[in-house]
């Protein structure tokens, strides 16, 4: 049951029909790990804080810049060189003083993101690289974790959630093999406008509200969504599993 | 040589019939490397990329996967 207090706070998506008290209540239970206090972090952090979810356990080893302003808007001109895991937590739970955060101030090794994932109900990439990319991959495949994958550069945005519910459904990994790839484009050599990192932030906590709240999800999962922030423009892809695909496909099963 | 007609990020190619994914990369001297191929918009692993095979009027996508945050 729903306090009073939080009945008045959250009515205007109790209100909506597919969340309701139930919806509300499954949110407040939850705990969702954010790997990555950035762009991404930001916009979908404020969002989830808001929602009243329950638990936020936010994960970076960075510390606020000045050029980290133009986009990762939770952060003040204040917090420069505070711990990005502190200023946020402090900025989320002045949205909402009923949030628990957890802090991890550091790169988490595979076996610390294990025990993270396995305690989430959903988890967020919102890093900044490949390699922790595949990494969070490799976990939450594992443990058929909930994963919403979200990233940008430029004026580009890429999004996709794998639920790993279907046997099969295809991974990170499928999508871009790990071995193929060494080169970086971090924001800090591309450029990036803060409203493009937003709207991937936006459509993460988005969807994890969906994953959480709702019995059932609005969209696909094996969707790759690619967004253009000068055309303004979506494009939808399919994504298929790789049957030789090192961490999802027949190939590790056969192992 | 028979070719067809084929659409890479909506500018169109010529290529010979039947050409695979891979060969079409290599002739072209498309960028492959953290790339991700979709053909009308279905994503191609990178495994298949020397069994699929293009037809008539198909379009590729071609973009790089990016990690930024």
């Amino acid at each position: 049951m729903l306090s009073d207090r939080a009945f008045l706070r959250y009515q205007r998506q109790i209100a909506l029909p597919e969340i309701g008290e139930i919806g509300q209540s499954k949110l407040k239970r939850s705990s969702v790990l954010i790997i990555g206090c950035g762009g991404l972090g930001s916009a979908a952090g404020m969002y989830l804080a808001a929602a009243g979810i329950g638990q936020l356990v936010i994960s970076d080893d960075d510390v606020v810049e000045t050029s980290n302003l133009q986009r990762q808007v939770i952060y003040r001109a204040s917090d420069i060189n505070t711990a990005k895991v502190d200023a946020m937590a402090s900025q989320m739970q002045s949205i909402n003083d009923e949030l628990k955060v957890r802090k991890l101030n550091k790169r988490l090794t595979q076996d610390q993101l294990y025990l993270e994932v396995m305690m989430a109900d959903v988890v967020l990439d919102c890093s900044d690289n490949l390699s922790t990319r595949h990494m969070v991959n490799r976990v939450c495949q594992s443990q058929a974790k909930p994963l919403i994958s979200g990233s940008a550069i430029g004026w580009q945005g890429q999004f996709a959630v794998f639920d790993f519910v279907e046997s099969q459904i295809g991974c990170y990994q499928c999508l871009v093999p790990e071995e193929a790839v060494n080169r970086p484009n971090k924001c800090s050599e591309s450029g990036i406008l803060g409203p493009v990192v937003g709207t991937i932030g936006n459509y993460q906590a988005l969807a994890a509200l969906q994953v959480i709240a709702l019995d059932k999800v609005g969209f696909k999962p094996r969707e790759l969504h690619l967004f253009d922030g000068m055309s303004l423009k979506w494009q939808t892809l399919t994504i298929r599993p790789d049957s030789e695909c090192r961490v999802c496909g027949q190939y590790q099963k056969a192992s | 040589m028979e070719t067809v007609r084929i659409l890479i990020n909506d500018q169109t190619h010529h290529v010979q019939r039947n050409s695979s994914l891979s060969v079409i990369i290599e002739q072209l001297s498309l960028p492959a490397l953290g790339c991700v191929f979709a053909i009308n918009n279905t994503v191609i692993p990178r495994s298949e990329w020397s069994s699929t095979h293009l037809n008539e009027g198909d379009a590729i996508s071609l973009f790089q996967a990016i990690a930024g945050g």
